[in-house]
């Protein structure tokens, strides 16, 4: 009997945890919603994609890497439906530019698919040289993605010339899709800073590809933060990066938003990523060294030492972390703090500065040591978390 | 994998798999309707404000009808103009 009451309850418990999921995005989306959660869920059962829980860094469940592959099938569902049902082209198909954006991001979406089949498979250095080509050969043929003004006069009067804004500009957005990559590490995380900053882009422009990607993300968010059990992957994480940056930038160099905007909005994974830089040069390792110090890890421990629930606990981490960065300057935009084009954002990213420095040494004084490997592999890099927990 | 899965559990998965391609489909089509419905009427008020109708509520939410309004409203959705460069 002792043995049956605990099944019971987790039986019921996941029920609960499926109807409010279903509500939530039934309450949301309708029946698409609906429709969203049921191809999570069929993809979440495959075979392929999985990490078992002894494997991945903070989740507590097996879990499956195929988010991103949910989304981007969803994505074209739409974009290619409406195309056919109403006389609706995408812009890939009228506009030269869009084709070679799509491409870019068709072709790291590709890149992060081989890896969550087939993690390894394509050695890190490859995979990054490939986002090099693709990036500079799409900033070479969309020259308008160059930013010549960002509002500090030396790097202004530097990004006049042609060749170094290209490089600044490609190292940049290479950079970016890392550390989104990099931030993809708590249920909810990279998900809502995605949401938040496709809700400003699609209030803003109200384009069919971001109403399609708010709604993919808004309904991946719900399964991911229920559930636990189901990540963006390479192929989500490569895939909203790249999005993100050249929509960004597109938005930037049309003067909709300052520089300083999309800083605050999009400031976590940035500042994580430069810390977690600094941090491995500055122990001696390799910067594509994994290691466990990130601050979502922290406040991971932090919370799982008192919820006594892991899936909470990660689900907490990732809402609070992208609530009080990315969805605190999307209460701003709507709120009308600002306008988007102000440089007074600058404020805001120094205070989401502040915070995350904060934080990091209030946790650090109260938690154990960065735990460093040479892996740099997604499953290397979360089994190094799992050993210290 | 397959030969694990009980009867009634493959019976679940079926009853997902219809629900996905329906309900998916039963969005895209509702949301093509209503551009095209836009479409027709010239986007005049009267008409943008009558777009979100029960079905449409019942098929993409308050959030998709929202959505399909704003994208619907500012063009993109329905009207065709390749010359016009893309903002």
């Amino acid at each position: 009997m002792g043995a049956v009451i605990p099944r019971l309850n987790d039986n019921a418990m996941t029920l609960v945890r499926f109807g409010l999921m279903l509500l939530c995005a039934a309450l949301a989306f309708g029946l698409i919603g609906i429709g969203f959660m049921a191809l999570m869920y069929l993809l979440s059962l495959l075979a392929q994609g999985r990490d078992d829980a002894a494997s991945h860094g903070i989740s507590a469940t097996d879990s499956s890497r195929f988010g991103g592959l949910a989304i981007g099938i969803v994505f074209i569902v739409f974009i290619g439906g409406v195309a056919i049902f109403s006389p609706y082209t995408p812009g890939f198909l009228r506009s030269d530019d869009f084709l070679y954006i799509w491409g870019a991001v068709f072709i790291c979406c590709v890149l992060g698919l081989i890896e969550d089949f087939k993690p390894d498979y394509l050695p890190p250095k490859l995979r990054l040289t490939s986002k090099f080509i693709v990036f500079g050969l799409l900033l070479y043929l969309v020259p308008a993605l160059l930013p010549r003004q960002v509002g500090a006069p030396l790097l202004d009067w530097l990004l006049q010339i042609d060749i170094f804004a290209w490089g600044f500009t490609l190292i940049f957005c290479v950079g970016f899709i890392n550390a989104i990559n990099m931030a993809d590490g708590a249920n909810g995380l990279v998900p809502g800073i995605a949401t938040c900053a496709l809700t400003v882009l699609f209030l803003t422009y109200g384009r069919p590809a971001e109403a399609a990607l708010i709604f993919t993300c808004v309904t991946f968010l719900i399964f991911n933060v229920v559930t636990g059990r189901f990540f963006l992957g390479d192929m989500g994480s490569y895939g909203l990066g790249s999005i993100l940056v050249i929509y960004g930038l597109n938005g930037v160099v049309a003067g909709d938003f300052s520089p300083a905007f999309m800083a605050a909005l999009l400031a976590y994974p940035c500042i994580d990523f430069v810390v977690s830089i600094g941090r491995r040069l500055a122990r001696g390792y390799s910067p594509f060294a994994a290691d466990n110090g990130h601050l979502h890890n922290l406040i991971y421990r932090w919370l799982s030492a008192r919820l006594k629930h892991n899936i909470v606990a990660n689900s907490l981490t990732g809402l609070l972390i992208s609530c009080s960065s990315a969805g605190l300057v999307l209460l701003g935009y709507l709120n009308g703090w600002w306008p988007p084009t102000s440089h007074m954002w600058a404020w805001v990213f120094a205070l989401e500065i502040v915070l995350y420095c904060v934080a990091m040494v209030l946790l650090r004084r109260s938690g154990r040591e960065t735990q460093y490997a040479e892996a740099q592999s997604l499953t290397a890099s979360i089994s190094v978390e799992s050993s210290v927990e | 994998m397959s030969s694990k899965l009980t009867p009634s559990f493959k019976i679940l998965l079926l009853c997902m798999v219809l629900v996905t391609v329906i309900f998916l489909n039963a969005g895209v089509t509702q949301m093509s309707k209503m551009g095209n419905i836009a479409l027709e009427g010239k986007f005049t008020p009267e008409v943008m404000d009558g777009l979100c109708t029960s079905q449409s509520y019942i098929t993409l939410g308050p959030a998709g009808c929202f959505i399909s309004k704003k994208v619907i409203a500012a063009g993109e959705h329905t009207v065709i103009i390749p010359e016009e460069p893309y903002r």
